[in-house]
C-alpha cells in the first residue's frame, strides 16, 4: 500500500479498530493486519507516531495495563471526541471514494 | 517509551517464530517491520520526552555560533556584565571573609570578648586584674572557659640587630581553649606557663614568614628574650590578629609583670583582656547579662578600687563582630555600591540585547511559523542568555581573584581579618547566583517580550512598526534607570572626593614637616626602676640633641597620629568633681617633655611649657590644650589653677595652655589634653625630632645613636611625621579612590547606553530630519534639537537618581568629613558631569543624522 495513502488512512483503521475495543499497540497493529487480509501491513514505525498524534489531538486515551506476558503497556481506547471524530472520517472516506469512482468511471 | 515499543517488538518477534522463523530471523524481521527513520525516531523520542536534554545541548551549540557572528556584541556585553559581577563577587568575598564567617578556629562562633563600657560616654574599658578573673571565672555559669591576654613590647636578641616584637602574653591553655591549632610545631601545652617550664615562644604567621622567612625549621632553635633563652615550639596558621598586631605569644610565667607571684593578688593590676568561650547553644546576650551582673557585684565589693564613679556596664561582644567592627560600615557600603554598579551594567545588557532583537525578528518569526513554541524559543533565548552571562561570570570571577590582594590591603586598616578575603564556597555559589540570575533577567526577559510581529517581520519593513516602538520607549526607560544609578555613585564619589581634599587641608595643630618620630620601648631587664628609666630616655634625649641636622628634639608618651596609646582619665577641676555623670571632665593624659612641644611646632598660647625646673621633688605641674581651657575654665585663663587626677590621687598646678592637636587621627576632632611632666612621671617612649635637612635622610642617624648608646637596645619604629599623616589618610583615600573608579566606570557604561539610544532613535527619525533640512532648517540647529530632546531622557534619569542620592548619602554620611552629605555643590556638578557626558553622547549620532543626503532618505520611505 502507498504510503502517502496509508498515512491519512492509518488514524482511520486506527479509531475505528479502537472502536471495537481496547488494546496496546502491537494488538492494533496485528488487528489491522488480519482485518485487512493481510494486505495492510502497518509500518510499525508509523503506526506509534499516529498515536501520539491521536492521543496528542485528545482522540484516543491510553491506561497503564498488563499485557499477556505480564508487562506493563499502555492501553489504548477511543474517546466520546473520538467516537465523534470516527464518524466524521468515515463519512468524508465515504464521500472521497464515491466521488473517485464517479470521476475514474466518467468516459 | 522503550518499554512499549520492545513490547511490540518482542510480540513481533514471537509472531515470526510462530511462522516458522528462526529466532535471530524472528526478531531481525520484526526490527526492520518497525523501521527506524530518524525523523520517526525523533517524534518518537519527543513524544516520550528524551528530547529537553537534546535540546539544550543544541541550543548552547546554536547560541554560541550566532555570538560569533556577533562578536562586538557578545564582547561587550561580556566585559559589561563581568565588571557589575566581577566586582560585587569581590565585595561580597570582603564581606564574607571578613564580617560575617566566623573566624577559623575550632570555637570561632563561640568567642566573646569581655569588656565594659562607659554609657555616659561610650569609653570602653578593655583590662582588668586577675583577681577579677578569678572571680569572674568561679562565678560565671554560661562560659566554658575565660582566657586573659595582654600585649608588651619586648626586645628579641640573638638574630642581627635587636629588635622590638609585640608579645602577647598567654597561659598554657588558651591555644586550646580557642580552638587554634599550630601550622609547623605546637601550641602551648598544659603546665608549660609553670614558672619551672623550660620557656618557649610561638610565633604568628606573619612574623614568621617577614622575619624568619617561613623557614619551618626554626621551630626548636631559640632566641633571646630581653634576659631569658626561649625555644621557639611552634608557628600559627594565619589568623586574624587580635587585639592589634602581634608577632609572637609567650608563656604568663615569662612575663616580667605577670609572672610575678605577687600580681595574681594585686587588686590594681589591670592589664589582662579577657576572652570567653560561650557554653553550646548560649547566646552572647545571656552571656553579657550574667557578666554585667558579676562584674557590677565584684565593683560593689571592690569599691576602694573601683572609685572612679563611672557606672561601667559589662560587655561580651563576639569576636569576630568586635574585629570587624571598623570594617563593617565601609564594606556593606561598597557592596551596595557594586550593587548599583551590577544593576547598571545589567541595564545595559538588557538594551543591548533588545537592539540585537531588532535584527532577529525574521528568525524568530520563522521558527515560530515552522512550529518552534512559545516555551521552545523562551527555551533558547535563556539558554543564550546564561552562555553569555557563565562567560560573563567566570570573567569576573577571574577579575574578583585578581583584585583580592588590593582589597586586602585596603581592608588591613579597618580589620585585623584582612587576611581572610578569599574566594572560598559562598563566593563561588553567590558568583554563580548572580550569573545565572542576571542572565535570564537580563538578557532573555527583554528579548522575549519584546512581540514578535509575525507578518511585518516577513516583510522586511521598516522598523517603526508598533513593536519597535515599544521596544523603544523599553530602551528609553532602560537608559533612564541607568543615569539615575550612575547619578547615584557619582554623587558618592564626589562627595569622597570633597571628604579626602577637606581631609588634606586639615590644619593637624602642629608644623609635621621635617619631623621624625622614633618609638624606643627601654630594654626591661636593664631599665627596672623609675630613676633608671628617667634617666635612660635623659640621656637618649640629650644625644639626639647633639646630633648634627636635629634642630630640636622632645619626648612624649604619645605622638601625635602614631598608633594610638590614648590613656583617658576623669579629673577634678579646682577641686570640683563636675555634676553629672556626663559632664565629669575627662581628658586624654599625655606626658611630656620639655622641648617637646617647641619641637612639634605647637604653639604655646598661655604661661610656660615644661622646663629643668619641674622635677620630680618640685610642685607637680600640667600643662592644658586649648580645648580643654575652653570648655573647663570657659575662656579664663587657668594658669595657675589646681586639678586633681583621680586616679593618681594627685593635684597638680596648670602652668600652661597649648594649642589643640588632632592627636588621634585627622579626621577626628581634637580631644581634650593633659600634659604632665615627663621628668615627673616617667613614661615617654616616642622622641620626636625636628631635622634641618630631608628628614628620611636622618633616619639612619638617630637609629645609630640608639645603638651606639646600648647595642642590645631596639627601636620599635621610626618614620617621618609626614609618612604618619600619609597613612592616616591611606584608607579615606582608598575608599576614594575605589568609589571614583566605579564611579568612572557607570558613567562609562551609561554614556555608551545613552548613545546607543541615541544612534537608534535618530536613525528611525531619518525622514522626519530629511523633511526638516528639506524645509530649511539649518544643521546646527537640527544638531540641537537632536541633542536637547534626547536629553530629556537624561534629565528624567537624573531627578529620579537625585532622590536615590540623597537616600544613599545619608548613609554615607559617617565617611564624610567636613562636607554635607546633601552638599549642593557635589549634586550639581555630578549633573553637569552627566548632562556633559550625555550630550557628547548624543552628538556623534546627531551629526550622523545630518549628513544624510535629504532626498535620498525621503525616497526610500
Amino acid at each position: 500500500m502507498p504510503d502517502e495513502l496509508l498515512q491519512g488512512t492509518l488514524d482511520l483503521l486506527v479509531l475505528k479498530t479502537l472502536s471495537l475495543e481496547p488494546m496496546h499497540g502491537w494488538a492494533i497493529s496485528q488487528r489491522i493486519r488480519q482485518t485487512s487480509g493481510d494486505a495492510f501491513a502497518v509500518n510499525q514505525g508509523s503506526l506509534y507516531p499516529a498515536l501520539h498524534r491521536l492521543e496528542r489531538k485528545g482522540w484516543i486515551g491510553y491506561e497503564m495495563g498488563a499485557a499477556d506476558n505480564g508487562r506493563q503497556v499502555k492501553m489504548y481506547r477511543l474517546t466520546p471526541l473520538g467516537q465523534e471524530k470516527l464518524a466524521e472520517e468515515k463519512a468524508t472516506w465515504d464521500r472521497f471514494t464515491a466521488t473517485m469512482a464517479r470521476i475514474l468511471e466518467a468516459t | 517509551m522503550d518499554g512499549e515499543l520492545e513490547f511490540h517488538i518482542e510480540q513481533e518477534t514471537r509472531f515470526n517464530i510462530e511462522r516458522g522463523m528462526s529466532p535471530e530471523e524472528a526478531r531481525r524481521q520484526a526490527l526492520i517491520a518497525f523501521g527506524a527513520s530518524p525523523a520517526i525516531v525523533e517524534e518518537c523520542r519527543e513524544a516520550w520526552g528524551f528530547q529537553a536534554l537534546d535540546n539544550l545541548r543544541r541550543d548552547a551549540a546554536y547560541a554560541i555560533r550566532s555570538l560569533r557572528k556577533t562578536p562586538g556584541y557578545a564582547a561587550l556585553v561580556i566585559v559589561t556584565l563581568a565588571l557589575g559581577i566581577g566586582s560585587n563577587t569581590a565585595l561580597f568575598s570582603a564581606l564574607n571573609s571578613v564580617v560575617l564567617r566566623p573566624l577559623p578556629v575550632d570555637a570561632g562562633d563561640r568567642i566573646v570578648a569581655l569588656t565594659a563600657i562607659d554609657p555616659a560616654t561610650g569609653r570602653p574599658r578593655v583590662r582588668f586584674s586577675f583577681p577579677e578573673l578569678r572571680t569572674y571565672r568561679q562565678r560565671t555559669t554560661l562560659l566554658d572557659a575565660i582566657e586573659e591576654l595582654h600585649t608588651m613590647t619586648f626586645t628579641l636578641l640573638g638574630r642581627g640587630e635587636a629588635a622590638n616584637v609585640e608579645t602577647a602574653v598567654v597561659p598554657a591553655s588558651y591555644f586550646d581553649s580557642l580552638g587554634i591549632h599550630a601550622l609547623h610545631g605546637r601550641t602551648f601545652v598544659k603546665g608549660e606557663d609553670n614558672p619551672s617550664a623550660p620557656p618557649a615562644l610561638v610565633l604568628n604567621y606573619r612574623y614568621f614568614m617577614g622575619s624568619f622567612g617561613g623557614d619551618p625549621s626554626v621551630v626548636g632553635t631559640t632566641v633571646r628574650m630581653n634576659d631569658r633563652t626561649h625555644t621557639i615550639v611552634g608557628v600559627l596558621p594565619p589568623l586574624a590578629e587580635f587585639p592589634a598586631p602581634i608577632d609572637l605569644y609567650m608563656p604568663t610565667s615569662s612575663c616580667p609583670t605577670r609572672g610575678n607571684p605577687a600580681f595574681e593578688n594585686n587588686r590594681k593590676g589591670s592589664m589582662l583582656r579577657l576572652y570567653g568561650r560561650m557554653k553550646n547553644g548560649v547566646k552572647p546576650e545571656q552571656v553579657r547579662s550574667e557578666f554585667d551582673s558579676v562584674y557590677r557585684s565584684y565593683r560593689q565589693d571592690n569599691r576602694d578600687i573601683y572609685n572612679d564613679g563611672v557606672d561601667w556596664n559589662g560587655q561580651a561582644t563576639p569576636l569576630p563582630a568586635e574585629l570587624s567592627k571598623a570594617a563593617k560600615p565601609v564594606v556593606y557600603f561598597l557592596f551596595a555600591i557594586t550593587g548599583l554598579v551590577l544593576l547598571i551594567a545589567c541595564a545595559s545588557v538588557a538594551n543591548l540585547s533588545l537592539a540585537r532583537m531588532l535584527k532577529r525578528e525574521r528568525e524568530f518569526a520563522i521558527r515560530a511559523a515552522i512550529g518552534g513554541t512559545r516555551a521552545r524559543l523562551f527555551q533558547q533565548l535563556a539558554v543564550e542568555a546564561l552562555v553569555v552571562s557563565m562567560s560573563a561570570g567566570v570573567l569576573g570571577l577571574l577579575g574578583a581573584q585578581a583584585s583580592l590582594s588590593l582589597l586586602a590591603k585596603f581592608l588591613q586598616n579597618l580589620s585585623p581579618r584582612a587576611g581572610e578575603v578569599a574566594l572560598d564556597m559562598p563566593v563561588l555559589i553567590f558568583c554563580f547566583a548572580v550569573s545565572t540570575v542576571t542572565g535570564v533577567l537580563f538578557c532573555a526577559l527583554p528579548a522575549w517580550r519584546s512581540r514578535i510581529d509575525l507578518t511585518s517581520a516577513m516583510k522586511d519593513s521598516s522598523p517603526a512598526t508598533t513593536a519597535g516602538a515599544g521596544r523603544r520607549q523599553a530602551r528609553r526607560m532602560l537608559v533612564g534607570a541607568q543615569v539615575a544609578f550612575s547619578f547615584v555613585v557619582l554623587i558618592a564619589a564626589g562627595l569622597l572626593i570633597r571628604s579626602f581634599v577637606n581631609l588634606l587641608q586639615t590644619d593637624p595643630g602642629f608644623q609635621p614637616q621635617r619631623i621624625i618620630s622614633m618609638r624606643v620601648n627601654a630594654n626591661w631587664s636593664k631599665v627596672a626602676t623609675t630613676e633608671q628609666f628617667q634617666q635612660f630616655h635623659e640621656r637618649l634625649l640629650e644625644r639626639v640633641r647633639n646630633t648634627p641636622g636635629v634642630l630640636s628634639a622632645g619626648m612624649s608618651g604619645n605622638v601625635p597620629l602614631a598608633r594610638a596609646n590614648v590613656f583617658t582619665t576623669n579629673l577634678e577641676i579646682d577641686g570640683n568633681p563636675g555634676g553629672s555623670a556626663a559632664s565629669i571632665p575627662a581628658a586624654n593624659l599625655c606626658v611630656a617633655s620639655a622641648g617637646y612641644f617647641e619641637t612639634l611646632g605647637i604653639p604655646l598660647l598661655n604661661g610656660r611649657t615644661f622646663s629643668s625646673a619641674d622635677q620630680p621633688k618640685s610642685p607637680l605641674v600640667a600643662i592644658v590644650d586649648a580645648t580643654m581651657a575652653k570648655s573647663r575654665w570657659h575662656g579664663e585663663n587657668p594658669v595657675g589653677r589646681r586639678l586633681r587626677v583621680p586616679l593618681t590621687g594627685q593635684e597638680f598646678t596648670v602652668i600652661g595652655v597649648v594649642g589643640a592637636i588632632r592627636s588621634e587621627s585627622l579626621n577626628r576632632d581634637p580631644n581634650e589634653q593633659l600634659y604632665l611632666a615627663a621628668s615627673q612621671f616617667p613614661g615617654g617612649t616616642d622622641v620626636v625630632v625636628r631635622t634641618a635637612i630631608e628628614p628620611e635622610k636622618m633616619i639612619g642617624d638617630l637609629r645609630r645613636v640608639v645603638h651606639q648608646m646600648d647595642p642590645d637596645q631596639a627601636v620599635a619604629s621610626i618614620k617621618t611625621m609626614e609618612d604618619a599623616m600619609d597613612q592616616n589618610l591611606s584608607a579615606p583615600r582608598i575608599t576614594m579612590r575605589l568609589v571614583g573608579l566605579l564611579a568612572g566606570l557607570t558613567l562609562l557604561i551609561t554614556v555608551a547606553g545613552i548613545g546607543g539610544v541615541a544612534a537608534l532613535s535618530t536613525s528611525q527619525r531619518r525622514p522626519e530630519i530629511g523633511l526638516r533640512m528639506m524645509l530649511g532648517a539649518s544643521a546646527p540647529g537640527l544638531v540641537a534639537m537632536i541633542v536637547r530632546q534626547e536629553l530629556v531622557m537624561v534629565a528624567g534619569g537624573l531627578a529620579v537618581g537625585a532622590g536615590g542620592a540623597l537616600i544613599v548619602s545619608r548613609w554615607l554620611g559617617a565617611f564624610l568629613y567636613g562636607t554635607h552629605p546633601t552638599d549642593a555643590a557635589t549634586f550639581v556638578a555630578a549633573a553637569t558631569v552627566m548632562l556633559a557626558c550625555g550630550a557628547a553622547a548624543c552628538l556623534g549620532p546627531a551629526l550622523r543624522a545630518i549628513r544624510i543626503d535629504p532626498v535620498k532618505t525621503l525616497r526610500s520611505t
